[in-house]
Order: structure tokens, then C-alpha cells, then sequence
């Protein structure tokens, strides 16, 4: 009975603390289909009495930004990052996994410290090399900064994921005759598959979310991605909180949905695993 | 957000040396790790390389644009900075500021993972939507959403507490507090994430020991649980100081780039407004270094931390 008790409490603890957490998403939902008027109310309403899904069709088209282009840049960038990060640390993961060799650690201990290092400090640096190169102020730039701030993390997901197949495996497969080419493309990638995922999707979301470098590097506003495009909406005088909350909920939708997705092939894929 | 980066310590098993010709193995690593190589030299080492360069001059727009000759200063940079009190209140803020957003997330995430762990399926399920939506949020949108719920005149937490007018963001502590606030609501899952799965890893045959040999709960959950998640924890501690230490975007946004003269400065966002905002970008730089060695100290923390629990 106590025990009983006790569970009701906990599940209404839980639900009360899940729906505090969850409210800034609802504030979110309700400013993005309010009209502009509605929603610098003095004081503020709770719902709008006229509800505007226009907001969504609007803001495409506004003096503030070319949301277009800034959408364009968000997907380019992220998809450009992710990839040229994935294809950078696959087989730098793979080689440190299964190989000894003298500079290992060094290498695997520095990719590791990359990290420390940010896109605001690294600026002026960067902002100067891509002067040099002639790529200052475009996509190709971002994509270079993007993959190189994930590659830590992608390198190091995906080497302990390697590092897991028992060596046995890939050696079944050498006896059998399979280059070490092969071997990485038919044995180990199919069993490494949920650790690529991983690594994938915090990439790309990453890529999706950065603010800082793109705020730096990237002065033209058809070149810049969602997350500065956003910060247009927001002026000293006027502001258009309705359209920070329709691009946020657009911009927010497609990691969601990727994650929901992701999340079966997942598990499907630690099941498949045909090691355990 | 940044990525959640907790890697796992580098596999033991590993293949033994494979006794071949030296330079062919060597050649084979070399392509291997090649592409790694050419992107973290090329991207992250020249950058830094060059931001240590420029923090000895006296490098500002007319010297970026080619209209001025540089100046070379010696350390002159860092002398100015570390004779300037704002770097030491700037620094002291960052840290009290980076350790208050660390212990909220970690007590906000573990409890949350307990709740989770213990809770019906229907709270279990919100708790983890609520996770996942903090995951996806930009800290840019989540920053102006918690900006606009707290906006003095049209903000629904002033209307429903009754404080019309009051501004939260015009105190330093209160701007401080806000903007931590939202910290630990966008970084939660992480701490929470790992917790949840360090819990439902453990056996419940230890937990029926603990309760065969008469442990009362709270000593179950001091003497079994905790040691067993140590090492969990520890990880999500140090990643939690790293984020934390390198805020820029909740600041940025939310104190309108450093708060009402520059009282809600962190490091980061110092650094950005001395050499962007003020085109001293010698100065910046000299921040820049100070940061990053700071923070490399840390890393060094971690490093020893995951080996220990590897």
C-alpha cells in the first residue's frame, strides 16, 4: 500500500517536473502562430485570440532576412561538415582501433585535446588563413570549420566503437581472402554501423546548432545559416518574436524527426550485431 | 549546443604489432590518419598558431586591412590584459558562473535520471521528451525563448508571478542566475542521459544483497549506487566544466553581448567583444591564449580521469 503510494507520487513528481521542463517549448508553439500584435501585449495573454499560422509563410519574406538562403546555408553547412567529418575520422578511427603503432596515443591524445580549442578564440586565426585561401565569407569555409570542431568527437566515438569487434572477426575474414579494404567495407562497417550512426547525427546536429563561427566568419546575410539569421529578428526598437519562434520550431523539427528515426536504426543495429 | 562528447577511453584490445617491413606500416598509418591529420593542422594548429602570433602585436583594422604596418609588442598584450581588473572580475565570473551551471546540471540531471528510473511509463516518457527537445534546441532559440518568458513588460513569468515591470536582466546577479537557469535546462540530458543508463546497468542482484544485508535505502544509495556510478559521474563533471567554461551563445544572447556595462562578461564573450566588437584583435588574441590554456589544464584533468576509470 505504502509502495503503492509511494509510485503515485513519484509519477506525479515526474510529470509536474517533465511539464515544467516542456513549457518553454508550449511558450515557443503559441508565440510562433500569434500575430505580431498579440504578442508584445501588455500584459500578456496566454493564448492568441487570433491564431496566425501565416507566420510560417511570412517570414520567409521579410525586410530583416533572406530566411531562404539562410535555410539553404544551414542545410549545405551541416551536410557538408558531417560528411567531410565522417569520411575524415572513419579511417583515422578505424586505424587506431586495430593498430599498434608508436605514435598512437600522442595522435588519439591530441585529436582529444582539439576539443578544448573554440570557434571564438580560433577566429581571428581562421578569419586570416581564409583571406589567404579566398574563401572568406562562404559556405566551403563553414564546412571546413565544422567538420574540423566535430572530428574530436566523431574520432573518438567511432575508434571505441571499432576497438570493440573482437579482432578474431576481421581475421576470419582475412584468412578467407578478403583485402584489409575489404574487410573494413563488408565486416566491420556493418558491426561499427550504431557507432557511425552516433557519431553522424551529434555531428550533424552540431553543425545544425552552431552560432559562434558562423556569427564571425560569415558578414554576408544570404550566407548565414538559421541560428544568425535569428538574431535579425531581434532589434533595439522593433522586434518580431513571432518569427523567432516559427524559425525556431523549423529549425528545431528536422533533429527531432532525425533522431526519431535514427532511434530505431539504433537498435536494430546493436541487435544485429552478430557479436556479442 | 555543442556536441555531447563523452568518448570512451581507447580500446584496450587491440591488434598486436603485425611483424612486417617498418615502412610499410608506417606508410599505410600515414594514409590512414592523413585526412584527420591534414584538417586538424590545417583548420585548428594554423589558426592557433596564428592567434598566438597576432596576441605579440598591436593588431587592429587599420593592421587587418593592410593600411598600417605592424607593431610588435612582445607581451605587452598580456601585461595590459593582466593589469586589467576587468580580465580579473571577468575571470572570477566565469568561474563562479561555470561552477554554479555545473552543480545545477548535475543535480538537475541526476535527479531527473533517478525519477526517470523509478517513475511510471507516461513521466518517464515526458522526462525523456523534454530531454530530447533540449537536445535538439539551438541554444539560440532556447536562449530568446527564455528571454522572451522573462521579458519585463510582456513576459508570462512577470504576469504570473505578479512583478510587472520588474526586469530580470538588469541585476548582475539576477542576469547571471537567468541565463544559468537556461543553461542547465538545455544541458540536463546529458548528465541525465548518462545517469540513466549507469543506473539501469546495475544488477539487481547487487541491490538485493544490499537489501538482504539490511541496508536502508539511503545507504544503498551511499555505499552501492554512488561508488558504482563514480565513474560515470566523473565524466559527466568534466565535460560539464568544459561546456560551461566556453559559454558565448546564452551570454551573447541573452545579456545583449555582456550585460548592462559589461557586468555579465564571461571569458568567451570578453574575448569576442575586445577583438570583434573593438577590433583589438592583438588583445583578443592574448585572451584567446590565456582561455585556451586554461582550458587545456582541465583537458589534462580529463585525460587523467578517463584513463583512471578505463
Amino acid at each position: 500500500m505504502a509502495r503503492e503510494k509511494k509510485r503515485w507520487g513519484l509519477t506525479i513528481v515526474g510529470t509536474v517536473v517533465a511539464l515544467v521542463f516542456l513549457f518553454p517549448y508550449l511558450i515557443m508553439l503559441v508565440g510562433a502562430f500569434k500575430p505580431r500584435r498579440e504578442i508584445l501585449q501588455v500584459p500578456p495573454a496566454y493564448l492568441p485570440d487570433n491564431w496566425e499560422p501565416g507566420n510560417f509563410l511570412t517570414m520567409w519574406d521579410t525586410p530583416e532576412t533572406p530566411l531562404p538562403f539562410n535555410l539553404l546555408s544551414t542545410v549545405v553547412i551541416s551536410l557538408g561538415g558531417t560528411a567531410l567529418a565522417l569520411l575524415a575520422a572513419l579511417p583515422a578511427a578505424y586505424y587506431t582501433a586495430r593498430h599498434r603503432f608508436r605514435l598512437r596515443l600522442p595522435f588519439l591524445l591530441l585529436v582529444l585535446v582539439t576539443q578544448m580549442l573554440q570557434p571564438t578564440v580560433l577566429a581571428s586565426g581562421l578569419f586570416r588563413e581564409f583571406v589567404e585561401l579566398g574563401i572568406n565569407d562562404t559556405w566551403l569555409a563553414m564546412i571546413l570549420v565544422n567538420a574540423a570542431f566535430n572530428l574530436s568527437f566523431a574520432v573518438w566515438i567511432m575508434h571505441s566503437f571499432f576497438a570493440s569487434v573482437p579482432n578474431e572477426i576481421e581475421e576470419a575474414a582475412w584468412l578467407d581472402g578478403c583485402s584489409k579494404g575489404q574487410s573494413l567495407r563488408r565486416i566491420m562497417l556493418p558491426l561499427v554501423w550504431p557507432g557511425i550512426v552516433t557519431a553522424v547525427i551529434f555531428t550533424f546536429i552540431a553543425c545544425w546548432n552552431e552560432f559562434a563561427a558562423s556569427l564571425i566568419l560569415l558578414p554576408t546575410d544570404v550566407n548565414q545559416p538559421l541560428t544568425v539569421a535569428l538574431t535579425r529578428f531581434i532589434g533595439q526598437y522593433e522586434s518580431a518574436w513571432q518569427y523567432v519562434f516559427a524559425v525556431s520550431i523549423i529549425g528545431i523539427l528536422p533533429v527531432v524527426a532525425l533522431f526519431a528515426l535514427i532511434e530505431k536504426h539504433l537498435v536494430s543495429g546493436l541487435t544485429a550485431g552478430g557479436v556479442k | 549546443m555543442l556536441p555531447q562528447v563523452t568518448p570512451a577511453a581507447p580500446g584496450v584490445r587491440t591488434r598486436p604489432a603485425r611483424r612486417g617491413p617498418q615502412r610499410g606500416q608506417a606508410r599505410a598509418a600515414a594514409l590512414y590518419l592523413l585526412p584527420t591529420s591534414v584538417i586538424l593542422l590545417g583548420l585548428l594548429a594554423y589558426p592557433l598558431y596564428q592567434l598566438v602570433v597576432i596576441s605579440f602585436y598591436d593588431y587592429g583594422q587599420p593592421q587587418a586591412s593592410g593600411a598600417a604596418p605592424l607593431v610588435f609588442l612582445g607581451f605587452d598584450n598580456y601585461v595590459t590584459l593582466l593589469g586589467d581588473p576587468q580580465f580579473w572580475d571577468v575571470l572570477a565570473a566565469t568561474v563562479v558562473f561555470a561552477a554554479v551551471c555545473v552543480v545545477g546540471s548535475l543535480l538537475v540531471g541526476t535527479a531527473l535520471a533517478v525519477l526517470a528510473s523509478r517513475a511510471n511509463p507516461l513521466p518517464r516518457m515526458l522526462l525523456f521528451l523534454a530531454a530530447l527537445g533540449a537536445w535538439a534546441t539551438p541554444a539560440m532559440a532556447g536562449s530568446y525563448v527564455w528571454l522572451f518568458m522573462f521579458d519585463q513588460d510582456f513576459g508570462i513569468v512577470n504576469e504570473v508571478l505578479g512583478l510587472a515591470g520588474h526586469s530580470w536582466t538588469f541585476e548582475r546577479f539576477s542576469a547571471f542566475g537567468l541565463v544559468a537557469a537556461e543553461i542547465v535546462w538545455c544541458s540536463f540530458p546529458f548528465v541525465m542521459v548518462t545517469m540513466y543508463a549507469g543506473i539501469k546497468a546495475i544488477a539487481p542482484e547487487v541491490l538485493e544483497a544490499a537489501a538482504l544485508d539490511g541496508a536502508s535505502a539511503t545507504r544503498t544509495a551511499t555505499s552501492v549506487i554512488l561508488p558504482i556510478l563514480r565513474p560515470l559521474l566523473m565524466i559527466a563533471t568534466i565535460q560539464s566544466i568544459i561546456w560551461d567554461f566556453k559559454v558565448f551563445t546564452q551570454i551573447y544572447v541573452m545579456t545583449g553581448g555582456g550585460g548592462v556595462a559589461g557586468q555579465n562578461l564571461v571569458l568567451n564573450v570578453f574575448a569576442y567583444q575586445k577583438a570583434f566588437a573593438g577590433e583589438q584583435y592583438g588583445l583578443g588574441a592574448a585572451i584567446g591564449v590565456v582561455m585556451t590554456v586554461l582550458l587545456l589544464s582541465i583537458t589534462g584533468l580529463y585525460v587523467r580521469a578517463q584513463r583512471r576509470t578505463s
